[in-house]
């Protein structure tokens, strides 16, 4: 029975790493953190969490791709597009937060992530360039 | 007038099919119009037996700017129609500016929505929610003028251990000719009102996303001073405080929502020409379930008990005057399904299988406290 038990653990956490590992979390160079826990980067994404530690303001940005977008919800936000999307209503309309900026093409998004302070996003890890840092989630 | 400059700028922004997005300032909008029909008696302020009623509308207009680093300001103005409460009068919804200091300690101040409960400060934005009707025990429409907004300062902030908080302190609005005044009146056989004002309205709450993954717990208090003047038939004034707490919870596993929430609404109140001093005890109670089948159905339903009076629920009071018990208690078993046409578009239809009838207006000579009433809405949002 311990070692079902012990597969399974294993073989979930394969699983979840899987998932995650796909798609990275990216901010511009100035941010001053290199990892973040995940309920953290989970309040970040929900406008709960708007200042990095040295007090520097949270810029969300998000891909419009749809799968890219939807991979990123399930692995870090642990929230489906429609959460996503009734979320962000609520935040908009009662002017707690601003909605995330949204970008179809990645070549502008990482580069508005690179050249503008405070900005965090997520990418596919193979299309993660120098311009940006990757923020480690643990 | 105001409403159509309202109507014009929304269609305006709305053709443009997305925000208006200029780096530091966003300009968002809604507009939904639904319908209501009940089999036998007249439900949320409106003539909902006859042929049914369209009186049943928003449209929110909003522009937000962040200034800078700590501070945003932003302003929504609203306008809305249920039977004869809003009548579609544009008014400002909320304008407040939000110094966020910390992480765990912002201000602000202005006319901003009172946190109360999981939906209150989203209750009038139909696309953020499964069903049309939110539950009246907690969301009740006849109350929703004085718990809506709260204009004067606030605090809120995210605390160590995933506790969240917000607390607002101010006044609120009473109108003399809608919402509580008119329960406040049914109740006490007063009608007609002529003037109204508010002395102090406070509310806080707590939530803690707990350690479960999805579970958040919460607890909500509110709580106004205020008085009612009438000149029918002879001068007087009706003095109340009406405090009320919530206790919530709300779990989210996967495409399944489910939610629940406790309150109990304590109104004591004193007409010092008529040396009457008594009070009133509200209490009610909901469950809630919501599961997102696809990226365009999603189906829900709730069962929601309200109480006027938590010591009467069987109706004696009301059987000793001669009136229906049923007037002590509502209970609402709703259905809904919502479609997402898009990301811009949603429709909803929604079935009440009813059984009382507090806060509905029934025809006396043939009370009927089994009822149905069917409500359906378009909301585009952008």
């Amino acid at each position: 029975m311990k070692k079902i038990a012990i597969c399974f653990i294993i073989v979930m956490a394969l699983f979840v790493g899987i998932a995650s590992a796909d798609t990275v979390i990216i901010c511009n160079p100035g941010v001053q953190e290199t990892e973040i826990p995940p309920k953290e980067l989970q309040k970040i994404f929900l406008g709960k969490m708007t200042k990095w530690s040295d007090n520097s303001r949270i810029n969300i940005v998000v891909l419009k791709d749809p799968d890219q977008h939807k991979l990123f919800l399930k692995s870090y936000i642990h929230r489906t597009y429609s959460q996503w999307k009734s979320h962000w209503k609520k935040m908009v309309f009662t002017g707690k937060g601003v909605k995330p900026k949204q970008f179809d093409d990645t070549g502008a998004y990482l580069a508005y992530i690179a050249s503008t302070p405070g900005t965090v996003g997520y990418i596919d890890a193979g299309l993660a360039k120098d311009t940006v840092k990757i923020l480690n989630v643990k | 007038m105001k409403k159509f400059i309202l109507a014009t700028i929304f269609i305006c922004f709305a053709t443009t099919a997305a925000a208006f997005d200029m780096e530091s300032i966003q300009i968002h909008g809604f507009l939904s119009q639904g319908y209501l029909k009940s089999d036998t008696n007249d439900a949320l302020f409106a003539d909902t037996s006859s042929n049914g009623t369209f009186e049943f509308n928003e449209f929110g207009l909003n522009i937000v700017s962040q200034v800078n680093d700590d501070l945003r300001v932003g302003i929504q103005l609203l306008s809305r129609d249920m039977g004869d409460i809003g009548n579609n009068e544009v008014e400002i919804d909320w304008a407040y500016g939000d110094y966020n200091y910390r992480n765990w300690l912002g201000l602000r101040a202005g006319k901003m929505k009172t946190p109360y409960g999981l939906y209150n400060q989203s209750r009038d934005i139909d696309a953020a929610r499964t069903c049309i009707l939110l539950p009246s025990s907690i969301y009740s429409e006849g109350f929703r003028e004085s718990i809506s907004t709260t204009i004067g300062i606030g605090a809120y902030g995210e605390l160590p251990g995933g506790v969240e908080y917000q607390a607002v302190y101010g006044t609120t609005q009473l109108k003399e000719d809608e919402g509580i005044a008119n329960i406040m009146g049914g109740l006490m056989g007063v009608s007609g009102f002529s003037d109204s004002s508010v002395d102090w309205a406070y509310a806080g709450d707590l939530k803690w996303s707990t350690p479960l993954d999805g579970l958040t717990l919460g607890t909500s208090t509110l709580g106004y001073k205020a008085s009612l003047s009438s000149d029918t038939p002879v001068h007087f004034d009706l003095d109340f405080e009406a405090e009320s707490y919530i206790a919530s919870v709300e779990f989210v596993y996967g495409d399944l929502t489910l939610a629940s929430e406790y309150q109990i609404l304590t109104v004591d109140y004193t007409i010092s020409a008529f040396n009457v001093d008594d009070k009133l005890d509200f209490e009610g109670y909901y469950f809630l379930a919501s599961y997102r089948i696809n990226d365009w159905l999603e189906v829900g339903t709730y069962y929601n008990i309200e109480y006027t009076d938590k010591d009467d629920r069987d109706g004696d009071r009301y059987k000793e005057k001669g009136e229906p018990a049923a007037k002590a208690w509502k209970k609402d078993f709703a259905l809904t399904t919502r479609f997402d046409i898009n990301d811009n578009m949603v429709f909803k239809l929604e079935g009440h299988l009813m059984d009382g009838l507090a806060t509905v207006e029934y025809d006396a000579e043939d009370p009927d406290d089994d009822w149905y009433m069917l409500a359906a809405k378009v909301t585009f949002s952008f």
